[in-house]
């Protein structure tokens, strides 16, 4: 029986190829498999971006992945053109990715380009394939000198390829790379360029390539390919279409069976730490620990804590991670250094090493967190910091790592951006020239999230059966999930003992100063690879500013750790929900659960952060906790063995390792098993494997005397849990901003506030809002001016506002002026006279002037708002068109409530108060409340109200309940509208800034909710259209 | 006769918002959805009106598109094209010029128009019905809807005009300037930002606006505003019609039937020489003539023949006249001529008749005149050039445009000999070749996809070589399951 014939595929571009292929990379090896094909080469262009999912699907599959990449070439004199490269070895796949560094590296993102001496440079453990489409490049010239260096340097690693896809223009090319061949004594082999795993997949493949290139299915027939021959196909079939020339097919496999090289081998060491004492990496942090849980325990750390330390430290040595702790600590201590406000948050303040080394702040040990879900034996997976920074200054730690560990071993980890519904149907739609209305309309229908169906076209007013909506709506589903561009992880940075460019290619981000690895969180999880998280944080920016304000204008030291624990005042104040700006607790939501839970001490605040998300709301937790707290409910437990798991948060399980920690007690779950429940429940929205978990959890729970029932409902809880659910750790991290924050606003209303506006874009709350607030909270809020401003708010000493300081806002607030006026500004001189001299004296632009004018910046120079924007448009203008004499020219002066009007559309604040309070005489006349009384009307109450919307939310958990909070200068009033009332109103419920809205209050435990059944314009007072709101988070 | 009418001396017809009526025009009549204008077709545009159901659902002009359709989803845009406004302005002017012989465009605003009224009172007194009866008129031919002012100075009845709804007749100057005064400037079709600034000044009406020093506005503002209130402050009341270039027109009716065509271009010689005298004073020359026939059968017939360029060459007008007129049938005898000659500026190098053109062999001036000729000969449309498309399919890989002028040729690269491939205008259907009579078989090449269309395409092509060494182009449609030829290699 003669021997099955087969082949290796060596030219397959994957949709990592970033619109150019039409298939996953697992998709070519599962469907390689299938075929019966032993291997395949997956060679993207000028990268590796989809090998690591490649490699995990040959692993499944047992299939033998060749690593390969098509190399674009830019060798002066010759045209630009591509070769592929295949990797034979492990010094092979190093060069493979220095080269392509090489090439993206000097190029912008998403263009790549090297010589081909730069290939000859990188050529040892690789085999070099010239493409087809090349021989122009050695017919274009002499090619004696390019293919002799080429075979210098590759030797018998060097092919020229043949491929047949039955295109008309393929002979001549074929004969002249035979001949080419020949004459240098290259041999061929043969191979076709395969661009989908399936055929069906070829319209897909077309409308990429037309994405690509910007192009219309009506002017790209250059760009696409005359047929379907770029399918993955099987032996027989590419034995058919090679059967003149058995020699080239045989050198497909034997190409496949020198390169030896899988991914497996490329063993990841994590650098080094060396310190300059000679002791090894362990002892150092060992030494840092120790010394560290000194300080953090008064130089008298508990037993307790030194037998924790001891077990973590054994642990990390053991398993070799102690240098990732130490660049931890070491860019800790440089934050520190630098006055840079940071904080382990996440699974890191689970273990108290990280605490003693400053990386995290609160206490595991005190708070018995479990240090497992950080790290354990069983698990065996690199830890996992992250590290908030002041979000203004993160690019500052950034560069100082990338200084550190030098850009050869550390770049940032990438993002691949994938389509969605609407990104898909924007492009789909672009290229079958659709009219740009309608794919707009359209795009504005479908659940981002979702599938496009046939009930988002007809809610676009368009025809699902058309040709062109048919095709619309099958295209777009077909490419979502596929890889738009490549982008840039938030904070995530690998670090390398070698250079990272030959583990894996670097290129450059958009960003300035910034590399970018090709790989994303995923591929580096699935290697094994070491990552640090630097995430931007605004709040720890407030913080700091506040901090900073306090010392300047008090002289008083306030610090992290100088704020006292159990303040009274703030606990009021968070149990009234008073909490506009306070990291984490101002949400809606947030807002509407303190009044009910009452928090009284900072665990309380642990509980109410992680309280208030899609897990235990989903999973029916929050009422039974709160009825517990409130005494309503006797605490109780299903079985004697939850009180240790439960007993912190009243026998109902709030945070994400508890409920790991109930299925490990309740239902005997060993860690591996644990371990693989906490990943399913990440990947819940994606897979359904958490319901495999469903028989083994209620089963187990059941034998050990646990009722069915409270079975039944750890599950759907554990179900919650995978939606979004907080560990306990991550959520104390948070507390402890959240508390700080609170204590800021309460003692230091003005400084709180200034930070806030100071530390903008952040937070839930527009600038406007929190000014009122501020306001509202007897903080004289100080009108904008060129002499007294600066780019910043300020507080000035006053001793008619609360707390002894009123707030100014800050010319930085003036929308539509640039960095460098706001430069100029801050050398206007304090004798400044007038616009002219102002422009004379600072260089100032026109329009900055007019800005300035508008915001009615030039109060100090006795100049309306009218005149100096008639001044402003006057300066620079030519001298020669205006006549000497003029007599000045009188405008109306604005009316209060222009005035206000001026502000809000100029600057986005207002000092001289909330809109509408101009109008409340006119609002009480018709018998409508304020928010404050509103909020004192007892429950059942039928109430019409008016406020400006400042926020509508459609959490994606509340069944399409629309809530909008509004506010006048007395506060807020949270409005719920159930689905029937808001698709009735809809067109006025989406668009009015200033809204009328009547229903029925319901009021308990001091949460206020104005139940709407009716919504109405007040046309009496419409009177802006600028006032923005935050919509649908 | 009222005293003050016969001063009226001007009138504005205008179509309030042109654009959007026109696009509505086009809609079916039980078209419900609401409508915005869009100024462009792509995802940045923004809106330029919106009818009565959209600004009931806050959408308002000035707004951008993917901002209107968050708040109502059911938005249609419209979009209209320069050239359709431009064909309707023209047919406009006609219908206008039945009532004025003056008729001007307002510059700044499309669909709206100056009317030349003086003296008319003496053959319409009451404007009143003049005005219904434009109106009826514009809208039985082109259903727009229009409002008229009648009036004293073009401003005046301009902006009055575009602010009305009806038609207003002004007794007096001074009862026009009281109107325009409290006129908002948001009536004015002026532009976003000029508007935006002078509305924060608190300037709202033209009344506002005059009160302001002119020399102050230009140094402030665009010029766009400084001609606005010139425009404003000045009594000016002429209407500038507007005209294309007028043709030299020339007729005569013959004695006898002639149906000789020499004969015929001698005439029109004669016709024509002291007009081309005429011409050369204003260094015009003949781009085309325009000539119809009376037959003496009855009917007309009109031929038109253009020249390479504009010239005063007689013996090369000649000899088009020449080329055209023998060309077609003259058989029922031709009792009259009527001859426009379409002038256009004579490029210098014309304005001496007597150049020697046949200066070199590539002249490409004499390639032009060839092509003119055969033109003339053959019917205006029948100089062709194919132009190479980007196609799979070779019948879509060319296209054939009407070749208006040979340009020197600029090779990018020297080509070496090629086979031709000459592609049959049909493809024929064949009967199934026989490979054992065929020497040489090239294929198949698959040509498939354009699964965007309605028809999908799949298609082997073979070139086929017989023993005779000829070799045929042909094809096996896939999809019809037959064999084509479809053209041969030379």
């Amino acid at each position: 029986m003669s021997a099955k014939l087969t082949y290796t595929p060596l030219w397959c571009k994957s949709n990592y190829s970033f619109l150019k292929g039409a298939s996953f990379p697992e998709q070519y090896v599962s469907a390689a498999a299938q075929l019966g094909l032993q291997s395949i080469a997956l060679t993207d262009i000028d990268g590796i971006y989809g090998i690591v999912k490649a490699h995990l699907a040959a692993v499944e599959h047992n299939i033998h992945l060749i690593v390969g990449s098509q190399i674009t070439i830019n060798n002066p004199g010759l045209p630009v053109f591509s070769m592929v490269l295949l990797v034979r070895d492990r010094v092979g796949y190093a060069n493979l990715c220095s080269l392509i560094t090489v090439g993206r590296r000097r190029c912008e993102k998403g263009k790549s380009e090297v010589t081909l001496e730069e290939c000859c440079q990188h050529s040892e453990g690789l085999y070099a394939v010239w493409l087809p489409q090349g021989i122009k490049a050695v017919q274009s010239q002499d090619s004696t000198d390019v293919l002799n260096m080429m075979r210098q340097a590759f030797g018998e690693r060097l092919f020229m390829m043949i491929c047949r896809h039955r295109q008309a223009g393929e002979p001549i090319v074929e004969t002249l790379t035979r001949a080419c061949a020949q004459r240098y004594n290259i041999p061929t082999v043969a191979a076709l360029e395969i661009l989908y795993h399936d055929r069906n997949l070829r319209p897909v493949q077309d409308v990429l390539s037309c994405i690509r290139k910007h192009r219309t299915l009506a002017n790209c027939q250059d760009l696409l390919e005359s047929n379907a021959c770029h399918e993955l196909i099987d032996a027989d079939r590419f034995q058919e279409i090679f059967k003149d020339d058995p020699a080239s097919v045989e050198a497909t496999i034997e190409i496949a069976r020198d390169c030896r090289f899988r991914m497996d081998e490329m063993h990841y060491i994590y650098p080094e730490e060396k310190g300059p004492d000679g002791m090894t990496a362990s002892q150092r942090l060992r030494n840092f620990t120790r010394r560290g849980a000194l300080h953090r325990y008064s130089g008298n750390p508990p037993k307790v804590v030194s037998n924790q330390i001891e077990k973590e430290l054994e642990l990390i040595r053991e398993l070799g991670y102690s240098s990732y702790f130490l660049t931890m600590h070491r860019i800790v201590e440089w934050c520190n250094r630098q006055n840079i406000m940071c904080q382990g948050r996440g699974s890191a303040a689970n273990s108290a090493v990280c605490y003693c080394l400053g990386i995290t702040h609160i206490d595991p040990v005190n708070m018995n967190l479990l240090f497992e879900r950080f790290m354990s034996r069983e698990r065996d997976e690199p830890p996992d910091i992250d590290l908030d920074i002041e979000h203004e200054r993160r690019e500052e730690v950034i560069q100082y790592v990338y200084r550190t560990y030098g850009r050869d071993h550390a770049a940032m980890v990438a993002v691949v951006i994938r389509y969605r519904s609407r990104s898909a149907i924007r492009d789909i739609g672009t290229v079958l020239s659709l009219p740009e209305h309608a794919i707009q309309r359209l795009s504005k229908q479908v659940n981002s999230y979702g599938a496009v169906e046939a009930d988002d076209f007809v809610r676009a007013g368009l025809d699902p059966s058309l040709h062109a909506h048919r095709l619309l709506m099958a295209l777009s589903n077909a490419i979502i999930d596929y890889p738009r561009h490549l982008s840039i992880h938030p904070g995530g940075f690998v670090f390398t003992t070698g250079p990272i460019c030959q583990m894996i290619p670097v290129e450059n981000a958009t960003m300035p100063g910034r590399t970018v690895i090709q790989w994303e969180k995923d591929d580096i999880e699935a290697m094994r690879i070491f990552k640090v998280d630097l995430l931007g944080l605004g709040a720890l920016t407030q913080l700091h500013r506040c901090f900073d304000l306090i010392a300047d204008h008090r002289n008083i030291t306030v610090s992290m750790n100088s704020i006292p624990n159990n303040d009274v005042q703030v606990f009021k104040m968070l149990c009234k929900a008073d909490t506009t700006g306070v990291f984490q607790i101002e949400s809606r939501a947030q807002m509407s659960m303190l009044p009910r839970l009452k928090p009284r001490q900072w665990y309380d605040l642990v509980v109410q952060i992680a309280i208030v998300r899609p897990g235990p709301i989903s999973g029916g937790m929050v009422h039974p906790y709160l009825r517990r707290r409130a005494g309503e409910e006797p605490v109780t437990y299903p079985h004697p063995c939850l009180v240790p798991v439960l007993g912190k948060t009243l026998g109902i399980p709030i945070f994400q390792e508890q409920v790991i920690k109930l299925a490990m007690v309740a239902a005997d779950y060993q860690p591996g098993e644990a371990d693989q429940l906490r990943r399913d429940m990440a990947a819940w929205r994606r897979t359904d494997r958490l319901e495999q978990h469903r028989e083994k959890l209620i089963s187990r729970m059941t034998a050990k005397g646990i009722e069915q029932k409270f079975a039944e409902q750890v599950f759907n809880q554990i179900r919650g849990f995978g939606e979004y659910g907080f560990p306990e750790s991550h959520s104390a991290s948070f507390a402890l901003i959240a508390y700080a924050a609170s204590y800021l606003k309460c003692h230091y209303p003005a400084e709180f506030a200034c930070s806030l506006l100071n530390s903008q874009p952040m937070g839930f709350y527009s600038p406007a809002t929190i000014v009122e607030d501020t306001r509202r909270h007897g903080v004289r809020i100080l009108p904008m001016d060129v002499l007294r401003s600066q780019r910043d708010c300020t507080v000035e000493s006053d001793p008619e506002s609360a707390g002894g300081f009123a707030l100014r806002i800050g010319l930085r607030y003036v929308k539509g002026i640039n960095s460098k006026d706001l430069a100029a500004l801050a050398s206007v001189p304090e004798n400044l006279r007038s616009i002219e001299e102002l422009v004379h004296r600072t260089g100032i632009s026109k329009a900055a002037v007019q800005k300035l004018a508008e915001a009615g910046a030039f109060r100090d120079l006795n100049l309306n708002r009218r005149t100096a924007l008639w001044a402003a448009l006057g300066t620079g203008a030519r001298k020669d068109l205006i006549p000497a004499a003029g007599s000045a020219i009188k405008f109306a002066p604005l009316s209060a409530h222009e005035s206000t009007t001026w502000d809000y559309q100029s600057t986005g604040v207002s000092s001289s108060g909330h809109m509408l309070r101009h109008y409340r005489q006119q609002i009480q006349a018709q018998g409508l409340p304020d928010a404050a009384e509103v909020s004192n009307m007892p429950d059942g109450s039928r109430v019409r109200y008016v406020g400006i919307v400042i926020c509508r939310q459609r959490p994606s958990g509340a069944a399409s309940v629309v809530f909008m909070t509004l506010e006048d200068e007395t506060g807020f009033v949270n409005a719920v509208f159930w689905p029937r009332c808001f698709e009735r109103y809809s067109a006025l419920a989406k668009s009015l800034s200033l809204m009328g809205i009547e229903g029925t209050l319901q009021a308990a435990e001091n949460v206020v909710h104005l139940i709407v059944e009716h919504v109405w314009e007040p046309i009496e007072l419409v009177m802006w259209k600028d006032f923005k709101s935050r919509n649908f988070h | 006769m009222n005293s003050t009418l016969s001063e009226i001396c001007i009138a504005c017809v205008c179509i309030p918002n042109f654009p959007m009526q026109l696009s509505k025009r086009d809609l079916p009549a039980d078209f419900k959805m609401p409508i915005a204008l869009i100024d462009r077709n792509d995802s940045r545009s923004n809106i330029m009106s919106v009818d009565r159901l959209a600004a009931k659902q806050g959408v308002y002009s000035g707004m951008s598109y993917a901002t209107a359709i968050t708040l109502c989803p059911e938005l249609h845009a419209v979009c209209t094209h320069a050239e359709q406004i431009n064909q309707v302005h023209q047919r406009l002017v006609r219908h206008l010029n039945a009532f004025s012989p003056a008729v001007e465009p307002v510059p700044e605003i499309p669909g709206a128009y100056y009317l030349d009224i003086r003296g008319m009172h003496h053959l319409e007194p009451d404007l009143h019905a003049w005005g219904r009866r434009m109106q009826t008129i514009l809208y039985e031919r082109e259903q727009l809807r229009s409002s008229i002012v009648f009036g004293f100075t073009r401003f005046g009845v301009r902006a009055a005009a575009y602010s009305a709804d009806s038609i207003i007749v002004f007794e007096s100057a001074s009862s026009e300037l009281q109107a325009v005064m409290s006129i908002p400037l948001t009536k004015l079709n002026l532009s976003v930002r000029p508007l935006k600034e002078l509305e924060k000044l608190g300037v709202h009406t033209v009344g506002d606006l005059r009160k302001l020093p002119e020399w102050e506005i230009r140094s402030r503002f665009t010029e766009e505003l400084f001609d606005l209130v010139r425009k404003a402050k000045s009594d000016d009341a002429t209407v500038y019609g507007v005209e294309p270039p007028k043709p030299y027109r020339v007729r005569t009716d013959l004695e006898y039937v002639e149906s000789d065509a020499d004969r015929i271009v001698e005439i029109i010689q004669k016709l024509c020489r002291p007009v081309l005298g005429e011409m050369k004073k204003h260094s015009e020359g003949v781009s085309k003539f325009d000539i119809r026939m009376t037959k003496d059968l009855g009917g007309t017939c009109r031929e038109q023949i253009k020249t390479a360029e504009p010239t005063l060459d007689e013996p090369t007008l000649l000899d088009l006249l020449r080329l055209r007129l023998h060309a077609i049938s003259l058989d029922d005898g031709i009792t009259a001529l009527a001859i426009n000659i379409i002038p256009a500026t004579l490029p210098s190098s014309q304005l001496n008749l007597y150049q020697d053109f046949a200066k070199s062999e590539n002249d490409l001036l004499a390639a032009n005149r060839a092509l003119a000729r055969v033109r003339a000969e053959f019917g205006p449309d029948r100089v062709l050039q194919a132009h190479c498309l980007a196609s799979h399919l070779p019948e879509e890989s060319f296209e054939w445009r009407l070749f208006d002028q040979i340009r020197k040729p600029s090779p990018a690269e020297k080509r070496t000999a090629r086979l031709i491939r000459r592609i049959l205008e049909r493809p024929n259907r064949i009967s199934t070749p026989q490979r054992a009579k065929l020497l040489r078989v090239f294929g198949p090449y698959t040509i498939s996809g354009f699964w965007w269309r309605d028809r999908k395409i799949h298609q082997n092509e073979y070139f086929i070589e017989d023993s005779n060494g000829c070799t045929q182009w042909i094809f096996y449609d896939n999809v019809k399951r037959q064999w084509y030829e479809r053209g041969l290699v030379q």
